[in-house]
């Protein structure tokens, strides 16, 4: 009991902190923008630490969204689950990286990849990438932010993020990329499955909008969906049976564009829809089979 | 979900607003004459694509002449006016680089300038990584 009023008070402190470094921040980086109009800038973004050049670039996001999520009850509660504020940091090094998401809204965690560039040409490109390809979920925490009782969630198992280790195949065509992922979950994850994930993206260029239009489709094996969409015999109870799902797929299609404000500032906006198959809606924990998410934002770069 | 979304717009609007009224008037070349060009920079996405902008170039003298406006790299010229104080010009910029206009006087001299600079947000990278939305 004690842990659950703990986790609640931390979620709530989370929220407030939250509002209050977007706003310190955003205040901050206004000012600084103001005093940086240089013409023609070269920014280095290297830095030599113990004579090793390292290649950076990090950014600060900060965004309004719309998502929503194929669990139960899953839903934002309030208008401060639809700001985000983002720290965005890239680094490489003689082909290792770290890579943000720059496009999403939690992007520290969600999609920022460690990888190694396995080989690279003019059109093609093998790394091997660590990088968490779903997100869990905790059904006390869903209950808490409802404040009311989900029956089909009450008392059921957290499922924990998945972080993944892949081969990714890029192949570069123009202004469009392929991707081929194939991804193993950690052993000691408790999905301890694998996915295949193909995704493909075009830039179109309108003076000076970047519009990128893509899509994707993701294969999750037995494993995977039967531990975020099944439910154990233990977790039985009235209102949910038991579920013990093939596997599945998700589909994506999105658009997103960006457009400069100034030279450290530019506006970007995206949406996308999210198809999931059948036998994920067939779960007694999803009451959505088709999502939408929306995005607007600003991104400031350092 | 629609009222907050307005409200995001509105405040992103006035950010945008705050952080480009910046610019700067545009240098004279002689005391009798200015030239100003709004907006004086020009903010493309990555570094090395051509940069688009609606710009305004206004000119004021202050005796009668005839005048003419050129692109000062490639001596090309963009427009003219005869017999006036005054002149207004608006056209859509593009270019990869900062570009100088003169105003030049019936005798060919040029009697002002002002240069549209280009920048841009990313610097050009080799890495041709894509992220996907949700």
């Amino acid at each position: 009991m004690l842990s659950t009023k703990n986790n609640i008070v931390a979620h709530y402190l989370k929220k407030i902190a939250k509002v209050a470094i977007a706003f310190t921040v955003f205040i901050s980086l206004c000012t600084l923008s103001t005093q940086s109009l240089a013409v023609e800038k070269e920014l280095p973004k290297e830095t030599t630490v113990f004579n090793q050049t390292f290649s950076w670039q990090a950014m600060a996001g900060f965004t309004l969204y719309h998502t929503q999520s194929p669990i139960i009850g899953d839903e934002q509660e309030d208008e401060f689950d639809h700001l985000s504020i983002s720290l965005l940091l890239d680094l490489y090094y003689k082909g290792f990286f770290i890579q943000s998401n720059h496009r999403r809204s939690s992007a520290l965690l969600s999609g920022a990849e460690i990888g190694y560039q396995l080989h690279v040409d003019d059109n093609w490109e093998l790394d091997i990438v660590r990088k968490i390809y779903l997100q869990g979920y905790n059904p006390e925490l869903i209950i808490e932010d409802k404040e009311e009782n989900v029956p089909a969630l009450a008392g059921l198992k957290e499922r924990d993020w998945a972080p993944a280790t892949a081969i990714r195949y890029s192949y570069y065509k123009d202004d469009s990329i392929l991707s081929i992922d194939v991804a193993s979950l950690s052993p000691w994850n408790k999905a301890n499955g694998w996915l295949l994930d193909l995704y493909y993206n075009d830039l179109i260029i309108y003076k000076n909008w970047d519009i990128y239009v893509g899509g994707s489709l993701t294969y999750y094996s037995n494993n995977v969906m039967n531990y975020y969409y099944g439910i154990s015999e233990e977790e039985v109870n009235q209102d949910r049976a038991y579920y013990n799902p093939n596997a599945g797929f998700k589909g994506i299609i999105e658009v997103y564009a960006q457009y400069p404000i100034s030279q450290k500032w530019y506006f970007n906006v995206g949406m996308s829809q999210t198809y999931y198959s059948n036998v994920i809606g067939r779960s007694p924990l999803v009451d959505k089979q088709h999502i939408t998410q929306l995005m607007l934002g600003v991104n400031y770069v350092f | 979900m629609y009222f907050k979304l307005s409200n995001g717009v509105a405040f992103l609007i006035v950010t945008g607003t705050y952080l480009t009224v910046s610019s700067t008037q545009a240098e004279e070349l002689t005391s009798e004459t200015l030239l100003t060009a709004q907006p004086v920079m020009c903010v493309a996405l990555t570094q090395g694509r051509t940069c688009y902008a609606n710009v305004t170039i206004k000119w004021d003298n202050i005796s009668n002449g005839n005048f003419c406006i050129f692109q000062k790299s490639t001596q090309q010229q963009i427009k003219c006016w005869n017999n006036l104080t005054t002149g207004v010009y608006h056209f859509e910029f593009q270019s990869q680089g900062s570009v100088t206009y003169q105003l030049v006087n019936e005798k060919n001299h040029p009697i002002a300038e002002t240069t549209i600079n280009v920048s841009w947000v990313h610097k050009k990278s080799p890495r041709k990584r894509r992220w996907r939305l949700f």
